[in-house]
């Protein structure tokens, strides 16, 4: 009856009016960032560290999942209104979800949207507490080398999974693992490439390369090419949907809600393919696949079902194997190393009341999005109207307190800067950064167990061929790679992130 | 003479390198060790080298994979945008929030091409003001808000 105790125990912590109070906060500023296009929800969370430095983890992480979370189904607002995703995840909603807008049926592509993100976030939430445990006690066997070889598959699969060039991308993950290197030796505490300066004696600071190579770098292409954001001048209409819309979405949710489950926990950034699978997927199976594009209810429920349950379980590979599958979660990895809490299998036998309560608190957060947001819509609305030019020296400023606030340094600041002008020539050379941000966060464990692999083998490299788990995960990275090389591949893969 | 095909990439990949010879050099007095017993420099200069032979593949295809041209570059957007970064960095302890936010807003405001006086001044003084109670005030965050203690 663990599984009740653990769920009691959660409940207990996140129903708590401080934490319920956060959860609310983080859902709240999560759609908001999300319905804001051109600011994503990475340089948001870097954002808004200085807001939980004063709170405790299990707070501080609750509130940061909710704006994550929150992200998610802010960005499908937009792109249901606007024709714009908010969010990469909600690329595909705009195809179908535009269209409903225009048919004057926005309300009900809102509804379904929200209750199919609801639904998928529930059943993904079930999935963390089942898989969770289990995980956790088969990463607690897990030597040296097994973390070394899932490492590996992480950063493979998240160059596999990255837009553009896979060799492009390879590159970004090495130039992350050397930046990662940046600060004392883990051994010796020698001073590593920090070219003599004391401030960096510490490596370089998480939140300052998140910031500047995603918010900064962002914020320049922005002021470079101003869009248009023209909003929906129509009615939104009732947002409650009808039974035969409902008849129509209960598979495609269903359906994604798996696809989106499955997606999120494998290494690589699988949240993000979701919505693509699940639309590619309901178009296959649809007995009229010309609807689509063309306003069905199916196109924008099953892949917004998906997004959120990848987005959920995403969850999973952080929290048991300490191993952050996409950026966001290096993000989040960031953020609880500052609250001292080291993600790994541990946390969940070491603080438990941590880990539950933030899983049931996700619980919570997205009945809150369904509950708060919907009456919310036409507020959101009235932000898009917004523009630019006022809103990034806001963004600018929050950006420079957070990053000053975490450790109370003028070189953090500095290297915002410093990074923000590789992001902005990282993207006119068209790198993609996130495999770099997450070979950053993951380089200096990869070389620690590294390290500590070869001191058990005795400097013999076999050592991770001859452990079948580590064999395994190895041979999977490689196939990864080898697919990719492959032409039919290559082009099917264009297609999923330029079609 | 060879004909460079690639801009975007010759320019990437020469970067690459520029950056694996500035890691080999910091690096140049960290101790390798041995496989068995790695030193603090074994790792970085390993990758300094896998990321150099990268930019040196980049380069070397530039020269015969045709590839995108170089894109305008938004000079005033760079410098301004990083310079009210570069700005707090060096304002804030002595400046204190208040000036040092408004000298943030000021500079940056000035990259966007369609500003108006009016109405950035307006919601530059509201959004010092909003972040000058959230943050020293409402967060209890060490920042000084002004210039005299």
């Amino acid at each position: 009856m663990d599984f009740f105790a653990n769920l009691a125990l959660g409940f207990g912590v996140a129903l708590s009016p401080v934490n319920l109070g956060l959860c609310l906060i983080g859902v709240l500023v999560g759609t908001l960032i999300g319905v804001l296009p051109g600011i994503g929800p990475i340089a948001t969370i870097a954002m808004l560290l200085p807001l939980t430095l004063n709170l405790d983890a299990t707070g501080a992480l609750i509130m940061l999942a909710g704006i994550y979370y929150g992200a998610q189904y802010g960005g499908s607002t937009t792109a249901i209104l606007v024709n714009m995703p908010g969010e990469t995840s909600s690329v595909v909603t705009t195809l179908d979800g535009h269209q409903m807008a225009r048919q004057g049926r926005a309300g009900t592509a809102l509804g379904i949207a929200a209750l199919g993100s609801f639904f998928a976030g529930c059943v993904a939430t079930a999935v963390i507490v089942l898989l969770g445990p289990i995980l956790s006690q088969a990463a607690l066997s897990f030597g040296p080398p097994e973390y070394c070889a899932l490492m590996v598959v992480g950063l493979v699969a998240a160059t596999v999974l990255a837009s553009g060039s896979v060799f492009k991308a390879l590159a970004m993950t090495f130039v992350g693992l050397l930046l990662g290197t940046v600060g004392s030796d883990i051994e010796t505490g020698a001073p590593r490439l920090t070219f003599d300066i004391p401030q960096l004696a510490e490596g370089i600071q998480f939140t300052s390369l998140a910031i500047g190579l995603f918010g900064i770098a962002e914020i320049i292409r922005n002021i470079e090419n101003p869009e248009a954001r023209g909003v929906l001048g129509t009615k939104i209409g009732g947002l409650l949907p009808t039974l035969a819309d409902i008849k129509q979405s209960i598979k495609p949710v269903l359906r994604g809600t798996v696809l989106g489950s499955i997606l999120g926990i494998l290494p690589g950034n699988g949240a993000v393919l979701s919505p693509y699978a699940s639309y590619t997927l309901e178009k296959k199976l649809a007995k009229d696949p010309s609807r689509f594009g063309r306003g069905a209810i199916e196109g924008v429920a099953g892949p917004e079902s998906a997004n959120n349950a990848g987005a959920q379980t995403s969850f999973i590979p952080l929290l048991t194997l300490g191993i952050p599958p996409n950026a966001v979660m290096a993000m989040m990895v960031g953020a609880m190393t500052i609250q001292g809490v080291i993600p790994g299998p541990q946390v969940m036998t070491k603080s438990p009341e941590l880990f539950w309560g933030m899983i049931v608190s996700m619980l919570i957060g997205n009945a809150m999005l369904v509950i708060i947001n919907l009456p919310l819509i036409g507020l959101w609305v009235k932000l898009l109207s917004v523009p630019y030019r006022l809103l990034f020296p806001a963004i600018l400023l929050f950006c420079c307190i957070g990053v000053y606030s975490v450790n109370n340094s003028y070189v953090d600041v500095l290297l915002v800067a410093v990074f923000g002008l590789v992001g902005y020539v990282l993207a006119k050379l068209d790198f993609e950064p996130a495999p770099l941000l997450l070979a950053f966060v993951l380089g200096p464990l990869l070389e620690e167990k590294l390290r500590q692999s070869f001191l058990i083998s005795r400097g013999d490299p076999m050592i991770f061929v001859t452990r079948p788990i580590s064999l395994v995960l190895l041979l999977i990275a490689a196939a990864l790679l080898l697919i990719m090389i492959l032409p039919s591949v290559r082009s099917t893969r264009e297609e999923a992130f330029h079609g | 003479m060879l004909r460079i095909h690639s801009p975007k990439n010759l320019l990437g990949g020469f970067l690459l390198v520029a950056l694996a010879a500035i890691a080999l050099w910091q690096a140049q007095d960290l101790p390798i060790g041995r496989a068995m017993k790695m030193g603090p420099g074994y790792f970085p200069r390993v990758l300094a080298m896998i990321v150099g032979a990268f930019g040196l593949a980049m380069m070397a295809m530039s020269a015969f994979v045709p590839g995108p041209k170089l894109e305008r570059w938004s000079v005033g957007g760079i410098v301004l945008v990083l310079g009210a970064i570069v700005f707090f960095a060096f304002a804030v302890r002595s400046l204190g929030l208040v000036f040092t936010g408004a000298g943030l807003v000021a500079i940056a405001t000035v990259a966007a091409p369609d500003w108006r006086w009016k109405e950035a001044t307006v919601f530059g003084v509201c959004l010092v003001a909003f972040a000058a109670i959230l943050f020293p005030k409402g967060l209890g965050l060490p920042l000084p808000l002004w210039p005299w203690p």
